[in-house]
């Protein structure tokens, strides 16, 4: 005797059940996943990072590619041929590079997916930090080759070998990146070009400071070099720009919604 | 079938419901009372499957992992609504009732089981309309079986109660 025969109570639970839906409900859930945000995808983290990364490279201008590698190609050039340039060469123009870069990047008023990206699932501060990491990491790329190629040059022996050469323009690069990234999220990519400029100029008067013996206030605190403070710095800022990237409106864009 | 859902592969996923459309769709109508919240219930489940297809491990049966989705899903609809109005006890024709009597129609057992407190009836549905084993049931609903013993118990003297 089963247990439902001693349960007389329910005889017939299994009677009259309607049918149950065809397809058409698996369609219904999937268009309402395409609506509410998808599916996680299966796919590994690292993978999907993968994948935002090459969609968003994709999306950026290729001046900032092509800017940036002339740029550096002409200092490389430099440094070839006038080998004992290469710690200061590098020390200017890697943080040029990269602050420009940046500031590209993201902000720009004519910015052609701000507005897809804006309706996405993913997070502006994903979006930034991808952004961030495609720019960064290519300007990383270019400093490094310029850091190996000069030891190549028939001129004569660099000053300094590769790991010294990164360690002067590293810290200096994140720190004026960093400071272009949080200006381009506050505020627009024009300003934060200039702000990188400045930042940059300073920069640079306090190699000119050290090597005429004026500005010395400028290089006792202005980060030159890379060591625990520019990386701080750096590194600050950039919590800072990932923490205002997922407040609200930016700044630099018209108010989608009226003010009452 | 489950890991081709979990790979984003939405005709899997049509397949998979029509594998076991009929005992989860039964599951949800005898739980909800009606075809509109069961069908409701169903999609959600399903939109839940094809979100969380990566989850699932293998410890368990693919039925009773679906069913498990199910129970969570119908739980979150069926928790805020109101409990059915006061019941109306079934008159009997006579005082001492035999098996036929007590052997209601399915419509008089929908109406009972919506009585129940949703505890009891979903312990009750699966034992009784899906017929899974206490063990099956207590994978599904995460209690000890000794608990799905006690719950059916106690569901047993509601319907009689109800029944009455």
């Amino acid at each position: 005797m089963s247990e439902q025969d001693r349960w007389p109570e329910l005889t017939g639970i299994g009677d009259g059940l309607p049918p149950p839906p065809g397809r058409e409900i698996v369609r219904e859930a999937l268009r309402r996943s395409a609506l509410t945000g998808g599916r996680a995808p299966s796919v590994p983290r690292i993978v999907r990072a993968w994948e935002l990364l090459v969609m968003e490279a994709r999306v950026q201008p290729v001046s900032i590619w092509l800017v940036s590698a002339l740029v550096m190609a002409a200092g490389i050039a430099l440094m070839l041929a006038r080998p004992y340039t290469a710690g200061p060469v590098l020390a200017l123009l890697a943080p040029l590079v990269a602050g420009a870069g940046i500031a590209a990047a993201y902000g720009p008023r004519d910015d052609g997916v701000a507005e897809l990206v804006a309706v996405t699932p993913t997070s502006p501060r994903v979006i930034l930090l991808a952004r961030m990491t495609l720019v960064f990491g290519y300007d990383l790329l270019l400093g490094l080759a310029a850091s190996v190629l000069p030891s190549l040059s028939p001129f004569g022996p660099v000053p300094a070998g590769p790991f010294a050469l990164v360690m002067v323009w590293l810290g200096p690069t994140a720190v004026i990146s960093a400071l272009s990234l949080l200006l381009s999220v506050c505020w627009r990519a024009e300003a934060a070009a200039g702000g990188a400029l400045v930042a940059w100029g300073l920069y640079a008067f306090s190699f000119t400071g050290s090597l005429t013996g004026s500005f010395t206030g400028w290089s006792s605190w202005w980060p030159r070099a890379t060591g625990p403070g520019t990386i701080g710095l750096a590194l600050a800022l950039t919590l800072a720009a990932v923490a205002v990237a997922g407040l609200g409106e930016p700044f630099r864009r018209p108010r989608a919604t009226n003010r009452s | 079938m489950l890991a081709r859902v979990a790979d984003g592969d939405a005709e899997a996923l049509g397949e998979l419901y029509e594998r076991h459309a009929g005992p989860l769709f039964g599951f949800l109508y005898r739980l909800a009372g009606d075809r509109g919240t069961a069908e409701e219930i169903l999609q959600d489940t399903l939109l839940a499957v094809w979100r969380s297809a990566t989850t699932y491990q293998g410890r368990s049966s693919v039925s009773t992992w679906l069913f498990g989705v199910a129970r969570r899903q119908a739980h979150n609809r069926l928790r805020g609504l109101p409990p059915p109005s006061a019941a109306e006890p079934y008159e009997r024709a006579d005082d001492v009732p035999g098996p036929e009597e007590l052997a209601v129609g399915a419509g008089r057992v929908q109406d009972a089981l919506v009585r129940l407190p949703l505890a009891q009836r979903e312990v009750v549905v699966l034992a009784f309309l899906c017929d899974l084993g206490h063990r099956e049931i207590s994978e599904i609903l995460g209690i000890p079986p000794g608990t799905v013993k006690s719950r059916l118990h106690h569901a047993r003297a509601t319907l009689r109660g109800v029944l009455r």
